[in-house]
């Protein structure tokens, strides 16, 4: 689960990472201010999680007598990769004198943390590229043992960092790394850190992504999770445990394990066919879950087709049956739909469905063939 | 001969008393699976499963009165870590975690913890395995193989079950399967489980199986190429979606799962890996070599 850059920022004052000032809001008409109490020259940032926010002209620089507040709704007003602006972040400009590239992520082939930090060539405008030099190092921590003082010392010389400079760049490591471990984080990054005229330290661009298996130490956050603006599917299908996917064909599928699903869309592609929306009920579902994310498809107007496929192992065929049976006691009409179960209570599950009338079929392959000739029989 | 477990193997469980532990204990049992104890902090001195398994407290209890030598954790994910901790301790051989979605920090330091153990980890998220005499461990369904010279291993439980119900049903047998799991960073990778089906007799052809998301699959490629002499069939699943398609990337900040189903073909073919299309071309693949 990645934070915005506002809530990161603001984890990041806690844990004694300075920040240029800045305030968020989702009011354009308090943009002015906001900037009084800021200082003259500000960059507006919108609050979004998608590349190409800078390209897309959601980061802009304002001068003084610029007119902040226009900017800033014009920032609002915007979506970028399809996801609408919300909050906009409006930070102090400040004066880069040297920049750097901080990231703390666990890296799946040394099994451990790693820190990544590079130095960057200063950058003349906001808008440029920027470019790593060859000062880059990578640093493996043991969980158990935790971040020592030699691991910064070397990450510190390596970025040329001046000794006078070491207690502070110690502080926003130490901070980063207390950051990872108290919040369970994924990925605590700092792009750029940046030294200014006056010898400080701050973290001008902000990234925490947190582990959401961790969620239930951090209640917390949790609570102040911010809906982002997604597809309504997803909202639907998230509240029920579902995992959806979205794409273009007219054959819907639920399906038990992403892998199992994306095997089936496989086998779809393959006579022709094209997967619409893909439900993934893993986990062990349960017949409220299986009715709810049956009714998403049966609701969906693209939909012309639908697919019921289960290999029970974790997830009970019969509690499947229920659910399916559940869902077509609300749903009078609704695309014709294909079941094919197997694995744990499969039998009792095909007993409960065969009173219905049902296209139950006996291998998955004619499963997934069945669905497709419906769809070629619908668009002739 | 049997891989990591079989029918003499005494099995504890782990968290006996929930929902899904008492379900698939009993469902193991019927199959033929030897389970002696389980563990359920709070339960100690109940008998479950119709009076037949006493419950204990703790695990070095319950390993001194059964002397069970492999267990099987089905406890929420919010008690992974201390549940693994435990048996990792008392050292019992091999644990099978069958609980899915715990914190990766946590993984980390189990795996860290048992560096200087000797204890196999399967798991996290774990569907379970099916023995040499078809047993079938953890949630796999009974009665989906038949005997034969194929190891499978995969990360998730229900494509796997299929792909190995397929094979049965093309007359195609296996040696054993092994599911490792689906998180990031399991107990025991790709690797660990190839380097066992290679010097496992009864393992003449492998068969890997692997879907979208973490890297498992590219870790293991390089070591197939250098130290696997059987045959290697591999399907990803995922490979009709283009990239394009998904937009998930930065929600998450995790790669789209259908970028990485590219990059584990590539992997694999460099690997010399025989890859499947579709999850039918497996059994012909099989036959063919």
């Amino acid at each position: 689960m990645r934070l915005f850059e506002y809530q990161a920022k603001g984890i990041f004052q806690k844990y004694c990472i300075l920040v240029p000032k800045n305030q968020v809001t989702s009011n354009a008409a308090l943009a002015e201010q906001i900037r009084e109490e800021i200082g003259d020259e500000v960059v507006l940032k919108a609050q979004v999680l998608t590349r190409g926010r800078a390209k897309a002209g959601g980061i802009r620089l304002i001068h003084p007598k610029d007119d902040i507040a226009s900017a800033a709704a014009e920032i609002l007003d915007l979506s970028i990769g399809g996801l609408k602006v919300k909050k906009v972040l409006i930070e102090e400009a400040v004066q880069v004198n040297k920049q750097f590239f901080l990231k703390l992520e666990v890296d799946p082939y040394m099994e451990r943390p790693v820190f990544t930090c590079s130095k960057f060539e200063v950058r003349k405008s906001l808008t440029n590229g920027m470019e790593a030099n060859e000062n880059r190092i990578r640093v493996p921590i043991e969980l158990s043992v935790g971040l020592l003082d030699y691991q910064i010392r070397k990450i510190a010389v390596t970025l040329e960092i001046g000794k006078d400079m070491w207690d502070k760049f110690s502080r926003i490591l130490f901070g980063m790394w207390k950051i990872f471990r108290e919040l369970d984080a994924e990925t605590v990054e700092i792009n750029p850190l940046i030294i200014n005229e006056s010898a400080e330290m701050l973290a001008l661009g902000a990234i925490i992504d947190l582990d959401e298996n961790a969620l239930f130490r951090h209640p917390d956050i949790f609570e102040k999770k911010e809906t982002v603006d997604e597809s309504q599917l997803r909202a639907e299908a998230e509240k029920f445990g579902i995992t959806p996917w979205q794409y273009d064909g007219k054959i819907s599928c639920m399906i038990d394990g992403a892998g199992f699903g994306f095997a089936i869309v496989d086998t779809l592609h393959s006579l022709g066919g094209e997967v619409g929306i893909l439900l993934d009920v893993s986990g062990g579902a349960g017949d409220e879950k299986i009715s709810a994310g049956l009714d998403i498809l049966f609701r969906d107007k693209k939909t012309e087709s639908v697919l019921i496929a289960i290999f029970g192992g974790l997830t009970c065929c019969d509690r499947i049956a229920h659910g399916i049976l559940k869902s077509l006691a609300k749903n009078s009409t609704h695309p014709p739909l294909v079941v094919y179960l197997n694995g744990t209570h499969s039998e009792a599950g095909k007993t409960l469905l065969n009173q219905h009338n049902l296209i139950i079929e006996e291998s998955l392959i004619a499963a997934v063939k069945k669905s497709f000739e419906i769809i070629k029989k619908e668009n002739i | 001969m049997s891989l990591l477990i079989n029918q003499n193997t005494k099995i504890l469980i782990q968290g006996i008393t929930g929902d899904k532990g008492s379900f698939y204990a009993d469902q193991m049992l019927k199959g033929g699976a030897q389970i002696v104890v389980g563990v359920s902090p709070g339960k100690g001195g109940d008998w479950v499963l119709d009076g037949k398994i006493p419950v204990f407290d703790t695990i070095d209890a319950a390993v001194e009165a059964t002397g069970a030598d492999a267990s099987i954790v089905f406890v929420p994910a919010r008690n992974a870590y201390d549940a693994l901790m435990e048996s990792i301790s008392a050292e019992i051989p091999l644990i099978i975690c069958i609980t899915g979605d715990i914190p990766i920090q946590d993984i980390l330091l189990i795996k860290e913890y048992t560096k200087n153990k000797s204890v196999r980890i399967i798991g996290p998220g774990s569907p379970g395995m099916i023995t040499s005499e078809k047993l079938s461990i953890g949630v796999v369904p009974q009665n989906i193989s038949i005997k034969g010279n194929v190891g499978v291993v995969s990360r998730s439980g229900p494509l796997a079950y299929e792909i190995i119900f397929e094979l049965r049903q093309a007359g195609l047998g296996i040696s054993s399967f092994i599911g490792i799991g689906n998180a990031p960073i399991v107990g025991s990778d790709f690797t660990d489980i190839l380097e066992s089906f290679e010097m496992d007799p009864a393992t003449e052809k492998i068969l890997l199986i692997g879907e979208g998301g973490t890297n498992l699959e590219e870790k293991v490629a390089g070591f197939i190429a250098e130290h696997i002499t059987k045959p290697v069939i591999g399907y990803v699943a995922g490979s009709s979606i283009s990239p394009e398609k998904e937009n998930t990337t930065m929600r998450t900040g995790k790669e789209p799962v259908a970028r990485s189903v590219e990059s584990k073909i590539d992997a694999f073919k460099s690997a010399g890996v025989r890859i499947a299309a579709l999850p039918q071309e497996i059994p012909t693949l099989i036959r063919s070599i």
